[in-house]
């Protein structure tokens, strides 16, 4: 992957290497161009002074022979300038520094002619005059430009007289003229020429100004291309500088380079996407690969078997599961004809037509089933499905068959109908009707044999089942409460995991007392169907009212029990109004007789003794309401009402045996929902069981005392109400104690062992619970303590805790 | 000795308040002076013996019972009758206070006849028993007056020693145990020796 983009590189670098090269290859031939051309530029100004050099050596030796006046000078002089025209003054001057003769070119200025008898300057060139005196040679000075005005070459050609010096020729060139024909226009043609002194002053010519800065971006820009070289006679004071003009060699190299590199980034793009889509063949290829081998692993692990054929009728395929399913390896079956081996014999002609019809085009949509043959010549079912085989242009080319052995699902559902039938069996032998409606609608969804033979096969009987058990325990609660449903917006769908509710109903139309249960539940299509089930509990109704008389009678004969064993007290309680009555007619009786009585004492007399009736009836009253035998009653009851009830029979017995009855209840009791007649039964019980203990225990005075106790507690986080009766007396002896609560086991001698055992269950009857235990004073016992409680129902207000204005009053 | 209206006091004990009052009616109507207690505590602590009277209590009472009280007054050697108060089968606890001294039992209620005769016949065994106890009483306020040595001739001298035993007995001279005789029979106010005795013996002679 990488190597295709390494080659691009490597080639990119290629040409950038070959590109440098050629450059530089360039540069140094047009340097080397520059510097032929200079040298060959310098030959020419050197022989062209050098020439001049020699004509005016000429002149100086032919005046040094004294052969040349002044005349003849000038004469020479002015053929030497007009022919060279570089040349702009020729002077002789003496050697007392006197121009002896002088001739210029005629478009000096007027300073720079020489005039016959001027005396050399000395700031101009006397040095060189003096070099060349000295040295008796021809010395070239350059006299410093001056402004405005061109440089100057001059040149001094000593004079020699009879090897005495006499003055010197002095030639003066101009540099600028010496470079307009010194230099061949060739030359200055190609390059920028110019003639420099010894400091790089510019003196004639042209340069190129310095680089543009625009041109420094170009990392290929040579530096200027130039050579300098001294004008050799003349010394270091001259020098020739040739600037090579920037050719169009450049504009095309560059061109050139853009071009590759143009190419370059096209043949890079072109790779990458090359590349790219090579990659997408990888990865359509990958996917192909794995999408094979998933249709080969699916093919392999579907239990379908698949078999293909071409419309001749010839097994072109077979799948793994096929083989699997008829034993036959692939290669037995592949090309294969009908017969085709897993025909079992016996069907051969009927599958012979039924493949006859497939080839026709003629199969059942729902598949055949056909009976197969396995390798080792056993036979299951299967079943077949037939479609065309249609290739990507749209032609059939044969017929794919799936089979599927149908062997277990048939089992299977063989199965599930033995299982419904048993099912179904047990339903309808149940001894409850089951029936099962959706909400809302008046279809019966299910409905056993009891339910039919109740009600029939309509939804009256369960929607009346629904309306009579939901209904009473519905409403119940919601009066009393005052509170919201506790099942509003609870989701539907929790309703049917939460609630079973259960309740106990009379069907007059059948005399039958049914339990029913009705249960929520999601119907097998999804809706929201309510199922009853209402089990006939008539007989046990029926044991159940039975029992609960026996217990009352039960009850009641306990009730005359207690009241018979306190007859003797009170016959003692009812003596005392009647003897008080007796007393007080009496004596009325005999002051009347007497006559010594007065209305007033008469009739205060007489109220007395109407109250002592009065009081003697209320005794037999309250007797007689305790023993009255009343239907079981539980109602929401006052617990100091009982308990003051309770107290009043209590206190005849106690009374009568000399037993003090101290009682204390709490303020501000709950309701209790019970029986008030059985409480006070119990009451009483407890209470003259105590007051016998301690009579029997033969206390002194001091001692006989019996307590009642009544508070509320809590007991495993219910409040209850607790009736605690403490006596004096000689306790529970052990042996005893664990025979509490037995029937018909009394310690007392007139006992009928009823009382505790009867005062246990009905205060469980009540949901509540009894105890005895002894009071120790050390090792002593000094009394002993029965309690029992009575929970509070939650529903009843407690005063105190909930402010209720019935309460408030009570409280 | 102070006056008797009337027929004679009745005290009524009984802690039923109808009861109470309505024998105080009863009773009343009879000209008995009647006077009532709702208990045996407040009766003892209001009770005077030097009145003739009888007691009418209710056997059965919070706090202190009536055979409780009998036994208190019999540890005061009160004279006063007494008869209880019964109900129905009481019985055997009233026969216990019959054996100490009780008069009789009443059972409730009562017949009027009976319960006036009864408290008659206490009033009429009050009067005899009464007089004895004031007897008695006076006895014993004469017996106070003698020295504990004239007490010690009395003793001998009821014992029938001589004057020369008693000498001898006490270390003292005859002359002297006549003097003490004389003195004797002057503070107890008897004539002769058979006064002295009965007067002597009648101290701890036991009451009827």
């Amino acid at each position: 992957m990488l190597a295709p983009l390494a080659a691009v590189l490597l080639f990119l670098a290629a040409i950038v290497a070959a590109f440098g090269y050629l450059r530089l290859e360039e540069v140094e031939r047009e340097q080397e161009a520059v510097r032929r051309d200079v040298e060959y530029t310098q030959q020419r100004l050197r022989l062209r002074l050098l020439e001049r050099q020699e004509q005016i050596m000429r002149i100086a030796r032919d005046i040094s022979n004294r052969e040349v006046d002044a005349e003849d000078f000038q004469t020479r002089a002015e053929a030497l300038i007009n022919e060279y025209p570089e040349l702009e003054t020729i002077s002789w001057i003496d050697e007392k520094k006197r121009f002896k003769a002088s001739y210029g070119t005629a478009s000096l200025s007027a300073a720079q002619r020489r005039l016959t008898g001027d005396m050399l300057k000395a700031d101009e060139t006397e040095s060189t005059y003096t070099l060349a005196k000295d040295l008796q040679q021809p010395i070239y000075a350059q006299r410093l430009a001056e402004k405005d005005k061109d440089s100057h070459l001059q040149l001094h050609v000593p004079l020699v007289d009879k090897a005495k010096f006499a003055g010197v020729v002095l030639a003066e060139y101009s540099v600028d003229g010496l470079y307009r024909y010194g230099v061949p226009a060739e030359i200055s043609a190609r390059y920028a020429v110019s003639l420099l002194d010894a400091k790089g002053e510019r003196l004639a010519g042209t340069s190129i100004a310095a680089r543009r800065p625009l041109s420094g971006l170009q990392p290929w820009s040579t530096p200027l291309n130039e050579y300098e070289v001294p004008v050799s006679p003349v010394g270091n004071g001259l020098v020739i500088r040739a600037q090579a003009y920037r050719t169009s060699l450049g504009v095309v190299g560059s061109g050139l380079f853009w071009l590759v590199i143009a190419l370059s980034a096209m043949t890079a793009w072109m790779l990458i996407g090359n590349w790219r889509h090579t990659r997408r063949r990888v990865q359509a290829q990958q996917a192909l690969v794995s999408e094979t081998n998933f249709r080969r692993a699916m093919e392999n692990s579907m239990l379908t078997g698949m078999r293909a054929m071409d419309l001749q009728g010839r097994i072109t395929y077979v799948n793994a599961a096929f083989c699997q399913m008829t034993g036959w390896a692939e290669s037995d079956l592949v090309g294969r004809t009908a017969p085709f081996p897993y025909w079992p014999e016996a069907d051969r002609e009927t599958l012979a037509s039924i493949l006859n019809e497939e080839l026709a085009g003629q199969s059942t949509p729902g598949g055949i089933q056909v009976r197969v043959k396995r390798r080792d010549n056993s036979l299951f079912d299967a079943r077949l499905y037939v479609s065309p085989l249609i290739d990507s242009r749209g032609s059939q080319t044969g017929w794919m068959t799936s089979m599927t052995d149908i062997t277990e699902p048939n089992r299977i559902r063989e199965q599930l109908s033995a299982s419904y039938e048993r099912f179904t069996t047990v339903l309808e032998a149940l001894d409850a009707s089951i029936s099962v409606a959706p909400l809302g609608s008046d279809e019966l969804l299910f409905a056993n044999k009891l339910y039919r033979l109740w009600f029939g096969v309509q939804t009256q009987g369960h929607l009346q089942l629904v309306a009579q058990a939901g209904v009473p325990a519905r409403t119940a609660i919601d009066e009393s409460r005052d509170s919201v449903d506790s099942f509003a917006g609870l989701p539907t769908a929790s309703l049917h995991e939460t609630e079973t509710e259960s309740a106990e109903i009379y069907l007059p139309e059948h005399d039958k007392w049914l339990e029913v249960r009705t249960r929520y539940l999601s119907w097998v299509d999804g809706r929201l169907a309510q199922m009853v089930i209402a089990t006939d509990i008539t007989s046990r109704r029926l044991a159940e009212a039975q029992s609960a008389a026996q217990a009352e009678r039960a009850q009641n004969a306990s009730r005359l029990i207690t009241m018979g064993e306190m007859a003797s007290s009170v016959a003692h309680e009812l003596n005392q109004p009647l003897t008080a009555i007796n007393n007080y007619c009496n004596g009325m009786v005999s002051r009347i007789r007497s006559r010594q009585i007065t209305d007033a004492d008469l009739l205060g007399a007489l109220e007395k003794t109407a109250r002592q009736a009065q009081r003697a009836g209320q005794i037999i009253q309250r007797i007689r309401s305790f023993v009255k035998r009343s239907e079981p009653n539980r109602a929401l009851s006052e617990v100091a009402v009982m308990v003051d009830e309770a107290v009043e029979l209590a206190e005849i017995e106690l009374r009568r045996r000399n037993v003090r009855l101290t009682h204390q209840v709490a303020m501000r009791l709950p309701k209790l929902m019970v029986d008030p007649i059985l409480i006070e039964q119990v009451l009483v019980n407890l209470l003259k069981n105590g007051a016998e203990s301690v009579d029997s225990a033969q206390r002194p005075t001091a001692r006989r005392s019996v307590e009642l106790r009544v508070m509320p507690q809590m007991v495993d986080g219910k409040s209850v109400v607790e009736f605690s009766v403490i006596d004096s007396g000689k306790g529970i002896a052990p042996e005893v104690m664990e025979r509490l609560y037995e029937a018909f086991y009394s310690t007392k001698a007139d006992g009928m062992g009823i009382g505790l055992s009867l005062c246990r269950s009905i205060v469980e009857s009540h949901q509540g619970r009894m105890k005895a235990e002894n009071i120790y004073n050390g090792a002593d016992v000094t009394g002993c303590h029965f309690s029992f409680w009575i929970p509070v129902d939650e529903l009843s207000p407690v005063a105190g805790t909930v402010p209720d204005t019935q309460h408030s009053i009570l409280g | 000795m102070s006056l008797i209206p009337k027929k004679g006091t009745v005290y009524v004990v009984d802690d039923d308040e109808a009861v109470r009052d309505s024998l105080q009616w009863l009773l009343e109507g009879k000209d008995y002076r009647v006077r009532c207690f709702d208990s045996a505590e407040s009766f003892l602590s209001r009770y005077d013996s030097r009145e003739v009277a009888c007691l009418i209590v209710d056997i059965r009472m919070g706090g202190m019972t009536g055979l409780e009280l009998q036994n208190r007054l019999i540890e005061g050697h009160s004279p006063l009758p007494i008869v209880f108060i019964t109900g129905h089968g009481d019985v055997p606890m009233a026969v216990d206070t019959m054996k100490k001294g009780a008069m009789d039992f009443i059972q409730k209620p009562f017949k009027e006849d009976q319960l006036v005769g009864l408290v008659e016949k206490m009033l009429e065994h009050a009067k005899g028993t009464f007089s004895e106890y004031q007897h008695a009483a006076s006895r014993d306020a004469l017996l106070s007056k003698l020295t504990l040595r004239e007490s010690q001739v009395l003793e001998r001298i009821v014992a029938g020693r001589l004057n020369k035993q008693i000498a001898d007995d006490l270390g003292i001279s005859i002359k002297t145990v006549e003097a003490h005789r004389a003195n004797i029979m002057e503070k107890l106010n008897a004539n002769t020796v058979a006064d002295l005795l009965k007067i002597a013996l009648g101290q701890n002679a036991p009451k009827g």
